[in-house]
């Protein structure tokens, strides 16, 4: 060896190592920001829901020109349909019901599958196997087949479609939360909370369920995409409201016939669905960067 | 070598870390706390292993420890460090024994040993650890200093020679920290015990505590369907009398948190029996008192819960709250904060006003010192001290550090595998220990010119109590009939102590005197 190895010459501690912990810095000062534009997504996505009757230019249900009109033609920034009703509106309308109905959902389904998850989780024992499995029972269910079950028996219509979605949906939530309140009931401050004479109602409410509680809506908010889409393609399937009313799923089924000549009528609710869809996810995803700090 | 890290103790695994760090002959090897998880019998051993290998491989050591007893047996010279500076560097002996800067000394004050005196409140220094993210100018010690004046705040002091080979970083000169250095402690009022009182027949007042034969087994999966029993305790009878502190003492293992959790009703007894004299309770401050705490309910909340049970009217709730948090030396605003934003000693205070708002019968600490750094412990035991006297609970406490027991205990009660091996006071404990295992736990306690003995093996596995003694695989005066399975060692008077007449020689301790559970001992 002719080199030999001056152990002055290297650096302890290599300079790049340094520039790595500022790079990490960055890194997380943009996820923040990317995660509040998420949920700003969503905020947006709802006042749009909220505001769309106002803010469509013409009645989604009455023709109001002719019809087939292209894109950006007249005064109609979407185009006009088979019989002349203004897409634009139509979508705006639709994206109302469309929201509402996977917020609707999603919001029952944490409020029985809390209650249960909660109930199974801080009690234990048979209670926790007999409503588990009963949860099993309900998750096993296809939510298509169930759709279709309850439309037939309760006849067709946006709210009897929700509530069938809402009878599959729960079972998630009220998995999490169990998971989540048997994880705190091993922990300390439970035991803490019992040694101080606590009740058992007291202890499940405030001392187990705030615990739950971030688990439970990031979930939520991750689901609300998928569920956009499931309900438009119950919809899409005919399980929704009936003709004249504007759904997004059942618009661009309708006239599908219409794709290759007038492409805009089946497409653009298409793509309101998806952006509903994306617009959820997105936020979603804001909201477990903000939420969970594991 | 054909164990998997899992299989092995605590003590084993630290023997294969520095085996590991010491394979490639290295020039340095940077030991992290190596003994802090471990009991004082095996933290001997690990620290005799770290000396031979300093002695036979010839590297150097850095070894990290908050314990300054550790630092005594293994290193040559002393770093303190505070704050990110460094406060005095030195040979061990003399940073340890002479120490130059306030903080050197203030750490060796607040530091517990056999032989600290238990009538003297201990030292605690005022305030907190600044915090790193807001570096104040000036020395970092000086608000927390006696001897800070203006041109401490001024700028960080730089080390500087005080003795050969020693440094200080500290303005003041050496005198006036040595003569501040040798001033006494304020005292504080003797601690009323059976010492003081003479002996207290627990029957004639009511007993706080009275355990009779508690057996606690539990039974855990082995793998593959096998079902074992751990038999954490195996007959324990304890009896506390009103106002008494008890120190229970022991190795990991010994089921000394099983007692305190039997005599919580956190968990059944499986024969035997747990009385406590009076409806007032238990209550029980946790090891980790972070996680003892709901994460997102308030200090106010958390400790006004026991006032709901207790049914006081919400009006007088919230001052309640304030003067149990006054009471343990919080500000009014802890109230308002929540465990994660609380340090350490706020959250063990939080746990006591939280035990003690609504003064219990008795209260259980479990090891709520050993998370703590020396001055903050001391400020802890203090405290447990003061609100001992000033509410006339018992105290049950556990631990692992004979120093600390001796400190906070009128008796002292140590256990090996599920069986209390020997009970007496304080003093008898740790000055005359006279079973082999108490020899073995005082022996081992690290100190400043104490040459530790090792003590032989592990502590045996809960799960398998060897027959007869369960320590006489570990003991040295152990004979054929330790090791006999009809050999069932009782606890019993020791012979030469005052003994009343008519006690029975087997089972309870009834005056703190000296109770010990060995034949060897009895037939002196």
């Amino acid at each position: 060896m002719s080199t030999t190895l001056d152990p002055d010459a290297a650096p302890l501690i290599p300079a790049r190592s340094l520039n790595l912990a500022r790079f990490g810095r960055r890194r997380r000062d943009w996820g923040r920001a990317g995660a509040w534009t998420g949920v700003g997504v969503l905020v947006l996505v709802t006042l749009v829901a909220l505001t769309a009757s106002r803010l469509a230019p013409y009645d989604p249900i009455l023709p109001v020109t002719q019809p087939l009109a292209a894109p950006l033609t007249e005064g109609h920034l979407l185009g006009t349909d088979s019989i002349g009703r203004d897409i634009l509106s139509r979508v705006l309308v639709g994206i109302t019901y469309s929201w509402f109905g996977a917020l609707a959902v999603i919001a029952s389904g944490l409020l029985i599958g809390g209650t249960i998850g909660v109930v199974a989780g801080a009690a234990g024992g048979w209670v926790d196997n007999v409503l588990m499995r009963i949860t099993d029972l309900f998750l096993a269910m296809p939510a298509p087949v169930l759709a279709i079950t309850v439309v037939a028996a309760l006849g067709p219509g946006l709210r009897n479609t929700l509530f069938a979605v809402a009878i599959v949906w729960w079972p998630f939530y009220a998995r999490i939360v169990r998971g989540e309140i048997r994880t705190l009931r091993a922990r300390p401050h439970i035991e803490a909370a019992r040694l101080a004479g606590t009740g058992r109602l007291r202890i499940a409410l405030r001392h187990l369920l705030p615990g739950a509680v971030p688990a439970a809506v990031v979930a939520a908010s991750l689901d609300v995409g998928g569920l956009v889409l499931t309900l438009a393609g119950l919809s899409f399937l005919g399980l929704g409201a009936p003709a004249p009313a504007p759904e997004l799923g059942a618009d661009t089924a309708r006239n599908l016939s219409y794709l290759l000549q007038q492409w805009w009528i089946p497409v653009m609710p298409a793509i309101a669905v998806m952006i509903l869809s994306l617009a959820g996810n997105v936020g979603g995803d804001g909201m477990r960067t903000l939420l969970d700090k594991r | 070598m054909r164990a998997f890290p899992h299989e092995l103790s605590g003590g084993l695994r630290q023997r294969v870390m520095i085996a590991m760090a010491v394979a490639g002959t290295p020039s340095l090897v940077i030991a992290d706390e190596p003994t802090t998880a471990l009991d004082v019998t095996v933290q001997s051993q690990v620290l005799g292993l770290v000396r031979r290998l300093r002695d036979e491989i010839g590297c150097a050591f850095i070894v990290v420890t908050h314990d300054l007893g550790v630092a005594a047996q293994v290193v040559d010279r002393v770093a303190v460090l505070y704050a990110g500076r460094l406060a005095e560097i030195g040979p061990a002996d003399e940073v340890l024994r002479h120490g130059a800067h306030p903080y050197g000394v203030a750490l060796m004050r607040s530091r517990l040993s056999l032989r600290s005196d238990r009538h003297t409140r201990l030292l605690a220094l005022p305030g907190e650890v600044p915090s790193p993210g807001r570096p104040e100018p000036g020395c970092a010690f000086a608000p927390r200093c006696e001897l800070a004046a203006s041109d401490c705040l001024v700028t960080p002091p730089a080390p500087e020679p005080v003795a050969e080979g020693h440094l200080s970083a500290c303005v003041r000169d050496l005198a006036a920290v040595r003569q501040w250095a040798g001033a006494p402690l304020p005292a504080v009022e003797t601690v009323p015990g059976p010492e003081s009182d003479g002996p207290v027949a627990p029957e004639a007042s009511h007993p706080a505590v009275r355990v009779v034969n508690a057996v606690r087994t539990y039974s855990t999966g082995g793998g593959l369907g096998r079902r074992r029993s751990l038999q954490a305790l195996r007959g324990v009878s304890l009896t506390v009398a009103q106002g008494e502190a008890v120190a229970v003492v022991g190795e990991s293992g010994s089921g000394k948190s099983t007692l305190l959790r039997l005599i919580a009703g956190l968990e059944p007894v499986d024969s035997g029996s747990v009385e406590l004299g009076s409806a007032a309770g238990a209550q029980m401050v946790f090891q980790d008192s972070g996680a003892a705490m709901t994460p997102w309910l308030t200090v106010g909340e958390l400790v006004g819960e026991r006032l709901r049970t207790a049914k006081v009217p919400r009006r007088e709730r919230e001052e309640r709250v304030l003067a149990a948090l006054r009471r343990v030396g919080l500000p009014p605003e802890a109230a308002k904060a929540r465990g994660g934003q609380l340090s350490g000693g706020q959250r063990q205070r939080v746990g006591l006003a939280r035990a003690t708002i609504v003064p219990p019968e008795v209260l259980l600490c479990d090891e709520p010192t050993s998370a703590l750094d020396v001055s903050l412990a001391a400020s802890v035991i203090n405290q447990i001290g003061a609100l001992r006297r000033e509410l006339d609970m018992a105290v049950v406490f556990v631990t692992h550090d004979l120093s600390v027991a001796r400190i906070v205990a009128d008796r002292i009660a140590v256990m090996y595998l599920g069986r209390i091996v020997e009970i007496g006071t304080a003093d008898e404990i740790t000055h005359e220990p006279r079973h082999p295992y108490t020899k073995a736990l005082v022996g081992a306690v690290p100190d400043l010119g104490v040459e530790l003995p090792e003590v032989i093996g592990e502590p045996a596995s809960p799960l398998d109590p060897p027959p007869g003694c369960a320590f006489h695989p570990r003991c040295p005066m152990a004979t054929g009939t330790c090791s006999d399975p009809e050999f069932d060692p009782r606890l019993a008077r020791l012979p030469g102590a005052r003994s009343s007449p008519g006690q029975p020689l087997s089972g309870q301790p009834l005056s703190g005197q000296h109770f010990v559970a060995c034949i060897n001992v009895r037939e002196d």
